[in-house]
């Protein structure tokens, strides 16, 4: 979704609220859920969203020896959950993992630390060793080893991406997925986050562009789809830029979940990091008061 | 709390809806209760470029605004913008005001040093441009999606932002608005 379309539906949500409708906004929503729902419809999406029981996982910490499972946050902490792989090319996955930490700094400084977690699965694990892994936290600027720091590093590639494309219904490609090569990092693992955003074709207006360019690098198609949504204009065409060595084929779609004690999915934020981390917190905190 | 948020969603979605751009502010009168917040100091990493002394950089300057551009190299309308920022740049010679581009690829591992500085160049940079190793710039001025243009005073304040390409005289008259906001602000 971008965020025009998300802000007018926020404005019309206030104005709602403006004419004395209070109430009806403010009134929970789904069962076992704090949030009222959230104001577009993601409930056709494939990864779980407003009011899905969060699907049940159980994968090792890379940074402690221990398997974390869903199970272990209930009537604990919230959670806040995202799919990454650190040789992400167009630099969107640290951002991901950015607005992780900056809801775990938000935590941290005004004092429910202890009532939110936050959970990162590579779906890389075969090139994302924790030593790897180790790098990209100190990178981003988290101790992973943290009480509600979780990186999960799956054992194989192959469970990472059964785990995150079927039981997370989270749309990842990665092009040697069978056959990784450890030593090139540039022949290694493009995303395309547009065949994720086709999954949500709902939430966005990306779809007029989507034909011809999928397997294209997609940074450059996520930034310039929201540019255009903004300007209005329409160039109908991308070109893969020369300048980057290896455009491959790959997909990864960005998403952050919100997950609020009791296993239910309170918000899903797809295309995640063109939203701002603020509103991320916002709900955050608002689930953890409960 | 959550009263709070949707009024403030009102207000800022009113101003927001038919363009890119966004008025951060109504004018001084505002300043008590809508005054942007402030952002902590970011360290990121100035490339060697035309215009761009290497190493490390904080955002905000603390003497005088800067004008932050977020891109990436493989991003098209970032690179259709640059021209007309170069030329907006350009205008603001000798203000204090320093430029700053900004990428979140991943220089010098995936993208090597010398296409950004390449794709900067050729596209009439001359002023900083530096990486975003860990995108922590980028998520706090919410630099994604590219292109994003933000006026930020020295406390971190954003007056101005811009999200897509845009004219040279769309980004002069906006960065000159940001800017004298934030100055109207450091005068009260």
């Amino acid at each position: 979704m971008d965020r025009r379309t998300y802000v007018q539906a926020a404005s019309a949500a206030g104005l709602a609220s403006v004419a004395g409708c209070l109430g009806g906004v403010l009134q929970s929503g789904a069962d076992g859920t704090v949030l009222a729902p959230p104001e577009q419809d993601l409930s056709e999406s494939s990864h779980p969203t407003y009011g899905d029981e969060l699907p049940s996982f159980s994968v090792p910490d890379a940074f402690a020896d221990e398997m974390v499972t869903d199970e272990q946050f209930r009537g604990e902490q919230a959670m806040l959950m995202t799919f990454f792989f650190t040789s992400c090319p167009a630099g969107l996955c640290p951002a991901l993992l950015q607005m992780l930490n900056a809801a775990a700094e938000d935590a941290q400084a005004e004092g429910y630390e202890d009532d939110a977690a936050f959970v990162a699965i590579t779906f890389d694990p075969d090139y994302d060793t924790p030593e790897v892994l180790e790098t990209e936290a100190d990178n981003i600027g988290f101790d992973p080893t943290a009480d509600n720091w979780h990186v999960l590093r799956p054992e194989d590639n192959d469970v990472a991406y059964e785990l995150v494309t079927e039981d997370f219904g989270v749309p990842i490609h990665l092009e040697d997925h069978d056959d990784h090569d450890h030593g090139d990092e540039d022949g290694h693992d493009d995303h395309d986050n547009h065949d994720g955003h086709d999954e949500e074709a709902d939430t966005n207006d990306h779809d007029g562009h989507d034909d011809g360019h999928a397997s294209e690098e997609d940074d450059e198609h996520e930034a310039h789809d929201d540019a255009d949504e903004h300007e209005a204009h329409d160039d109908g065409e991308h070109e893969a830029d020369g300048d980057d060595p290896e455009p491959t084929d790959g997909t990864h779609f960005y998403v952050i979940l919100l997950v609020n004690e009791d296993g239910v999915v309170e918000r899903s934020y797809p295309g995640a990091t063109d939203r701002s981390a603020s509103e991320v917190i916002e709900d955050l905190r608002t689930v953890v008061e409960g | 709390m959550r009263r709070r948020e949707l009024v403030a969603g009102l207000l800022g979605g009113g101003l927001l809806v038919g363009g890119g751009a966004v008025a951060l502010t109504d004018g001084p009168s505002l300043f008590d209760d809508d005054l942007p917040e402030s952002n902590d100091p970011i360290e990121i990493e100035a490339i060697e470029a035309r215009g761009s002394e290497p190493g490390p950089l904080t955002v905000p300057h603390d003497e005088e605004a800067t004008v932050l551009s977020f891109f990436a190299t493989t991003c098209e309308s970032c690179g259709e913008k640059m021209p007309h920022l170069a030329e907006a740049a350009s205008t603001f010679e000798g203000d204090p005001v320093q430029f700053v581009s900004v990428t979140t690829e991943p220089v010098g591992d995936n993208v090597p040093e010398s296409a950004v500085v390449e794709w900067f160049e050729d596209r009439g940079g001359d002023w900083t441009v530096a990486h975003d190793d860990g995108s922590e710039l980028s998520v706090a001025y919410d630099g994604i999606p590219y292109p994003k243009l933000a006026v930020v005073d020295t406390e971190g304040r954003v007056w101005w932002e811009h999200t897509g390409t845009a004219t040279t005289d769309e980004l002069v008259d906006g960065i000159e608005g940001g800017l004298a906001d934030a100055a109207e602000l450091d005068d009260a």
